[in-house]
């Protein structure tokens, strides 16, 4: 971990995620605004304006006459909680499925890779829009929505990881003291999994909120007037020629959220495995 | 590798594919039975009557036995027959050919555009790897991974069609274009008035640059790590030791062996067109694949929800398959390590 912050593309990502997280926990404190005040008679004030009573709006109002940057960072809460919720999901069912399938092999190994095969011929944000679908359009189908389609690459990753771990000597010398296959698998070869998956659970966090944010944006995950950056978005859709930052602030959000993911877990794969140092 | 190995190989592609579109079949197939309550009620709200209710489940197939539908789904499917819509009463497959040439239009032209794009931009920065130049592409690159498409498709719009007043922001022409192959470029150049592929292609421009953002930026990744990760091998030491140009170098020695997993991971970015056209087509109000989901989706349309699904994961599967043909054609050690 020491590492990846010492590189620059490694603390660029950790600064950001910081700024982020301190946004999504302290910003409802640093502004005035309730992120559902609405008032018409402040209705599409400009980034910088100041209303009658004096109060700023940093980032401008939307349609409702309601605080953008108030929205954006009660938005960022929501956006940390489907990256969590999503990537948790395709972590708690997909590490163990893989597992699985690399520790028994053969025909159990055929039937769990198969149903991942299955699922990675879906493109992903089309399987989440039919599961959302099927299931309904509200922010926590989003999620899970966006989970299960992530599930195959932790799956496939752990897969691998497992082989190789299975074979080295330390393993074989548990499996001869008599240990089970519950406790070679879960205590003496996952721990020896790990890496490649934090890796993973970085850049797929960066991935589950940009997937959930375009459900939002297509009108399938979070409902007005939840600030959800995609939802937020996808409601400046109808009038961005009237109000440009409203589309601006939010993807803006999302851009940043998602590139910090990207950059920490770029590096974090770099300090793991330096021979993948570009 | 001959035409008969090759050929063998195919047909092993070709045999592993058959559980995976069957398992395609399936998962699409339990879509519509996966819709919590009674589907029938769902599309027809809460007031239908019971003779109602038992119509659209006759119309679904849902009033059989689970083995007999699933059966009756896939001889129907592998058929061509993908039922019709609930809302329109037209067969699915005459809306999905009405539609889909649009979306094969706009993924086509953003994968031109993100090919060739990003290998030479990976290439370039691996040749000058370390300098400010490499520094600004990879930078570009990890931001064009991040970005999402409907916003930047948006920002496009703002910059290009409203301010600039430069390119069109919506639609596939403004001009009445008699649909013949129902791909505009080529309708246009048939029989549209004069100025109307050149019309059509000021259509295109915005929304395949975005959708191109993100495999382009993939690609240029890709190709920047395989070609410093070839730059540094034996033979192009020896070839740059015999006084080859650096252009023979490049092109002969180093592009042929730095491609092939560029195009492995070209080819799965076809799986991410597909999915990122219905952001595209949205922002866009392109009249593809994408906006005809999202329309049935809002009509809960389910069969024409399950068909458009359905065309777009075995098209991806079906690209994947050629990917690896063509892989298999350039570089003969996978097929060699499969007969072994």
């Amino acid at each position: 971990m020491r590492k990846t912050l010492t590189t620059p593309s490694g603390l660029t990502g950790a600064v950001l995620l910081a700024l982020l997280l301190f946004l999504a926990v302290f910003g409802p404190l640093l502004t005035p605004f309730d992120f559902n005040d609405q008032n018409l008679d402040r209705q599409f004030l400009a980034p910088l304006s100041r209303f009658q009573d004096g109060a700023l709006h940093l980032l401008g109002t939307d349609n409702l006459g309601r605080d953008v940057f108030t929205r954006l960072v009660v938005g960022a809460r929501i956006s940390f909680l489907v990256g969590v919720v999503a990537v948790g999901l395709a972590f708690v069912v997909g590490v163990p499925l893989g597992a699985v399938a690399g520790y028994f092999g053969k025909r159990v190994d055929s039937f769990i890779m198969r149903g991942m095969d299955v699922l990675l011929a879906f493109p992903s944000i089309l399987l989440a829009i039919a599961v959302v679908a099927i299931f309904g359009a509200n922010l926590r189908n989003a999620m899970i929505a966006v989970g299960v389609v992530t599930i195959p690459v932790f799956c496939r990753i752990t897969r691998a990881s497992v082989l190789t771990v299975r074979e080295r000597e330390y393993v074989t010398a548990a499996r001869a003291q008599g240990a089970s296959h519950g406790r070679l698998l879960f205590l003496y070869i996952l721990p020896n999994c790990l890496e490649p998956l934090l890796v993973q659970a970085s850049l797929s966090m960066g991935t589950s909120v940009l997937d959930a944010a375009g459900l939002s944006f297509l009108g399938l995950g979070a409902k007005p007037p939840t600030p959800e950056w995609g939802t937020m978005l996808g409601d400046a859709f109808l009038y961005y020629q009237r109000a440009p930052w409203c589309v601006a602030a939010p993807g803006a959000m999302i851009f940043l959220m998602v590139l910090a993911f990207n950059l920490f877990g770029d590096s974090l794969q770099d300090a793991f495995d330096p021979r993948s140092g570009k | 590798m001959n035409g008969a190995q090759l050929l063998r190989y195919a047909g092993r592609r070709l045999l592993g594919l058959i559980p995976v579109l069957l398992g395609i079949l399936l998962l699409v197939f339990l879509m519509v039975r996966a819709i919590p309550g009674s589907p029938a009620r769902n599309i027809l709200g809460q007031r239908a009557t019971p003779q109602e209710i038992a119509r659209v489940e006759a119309q679904l197939g849902l009033d059989q036995p689970v083995l007999i539908q699933f059966f009756r789904f896939c001889s129907r499917a592998v058929r061509g027959d993908l039922g019709k819509s609930l809302r329109h009463n037209v067969p699915v497959t005459e809306e999905l050919k009405r539609v889909v040439p649009a979306t094969i239009e706009l993924t086509v032209s953003a994968f031109l555009i993100a090919f060739p794009a990003g290998v030479l931009l990976g290439g370039w920065a691996a040749l000058r790897k370390g300098s400010a130049a490499d520094l600004l592409t990879t930078s570009a690159s990890l931001a064009g991974i991040s970005v999402p498409i409907f916003w930047l498709g948006l920002l496009l719009i703002l910059i290009f069609s409203v301010g600039l007043e430069w390119l069109p922001f919506g639609g596939r022409t403004d001009l009445l274009i008699p649909p013949v192959t129902r791909f505009m470029l080529i309708d246009s150049l048939l029989g549209g008035p004069p100025g109307a592929f050149w019309e059509s292609v000021k259509h295109l421009i915005l929304p395949a640059l975005t959708l191109s953002t993100v495999p382009l930026a993939i690609i240029a990744r890709m190709s920047r790590s395989c070609a410093l990760s070839v730059l540094d091998m034996d033979f192009v030491r020896t070839a740059r030791a015999k006084g080859l140009p650096e252009s023979t170098v490049l092109w002969r020695h180093v592009l042929p062996n730095a491609i092939l997993p560029v195009i492995t991971v070209a080819g799965l970015q076809f799986g991410y067109l597909l999915g990122g056209a219905v952001l595209t087509e949205h922002v866009f109000s392109w009249p593809g694949l994408g906006s005809l989901l999202l329309r049935a989706i809002g009509e809960r349309d389910y069969p024409m929800i399950q068909s458009a699904v359905l065309v777009a994961a075995v098209s991806f599967s079906l690209v994947n398959l050629v990917v690896d043909l063509l892989y298999a054609k350039l570089d003969p050690r996978v097929s060699l390590e499969e007969n072994r």
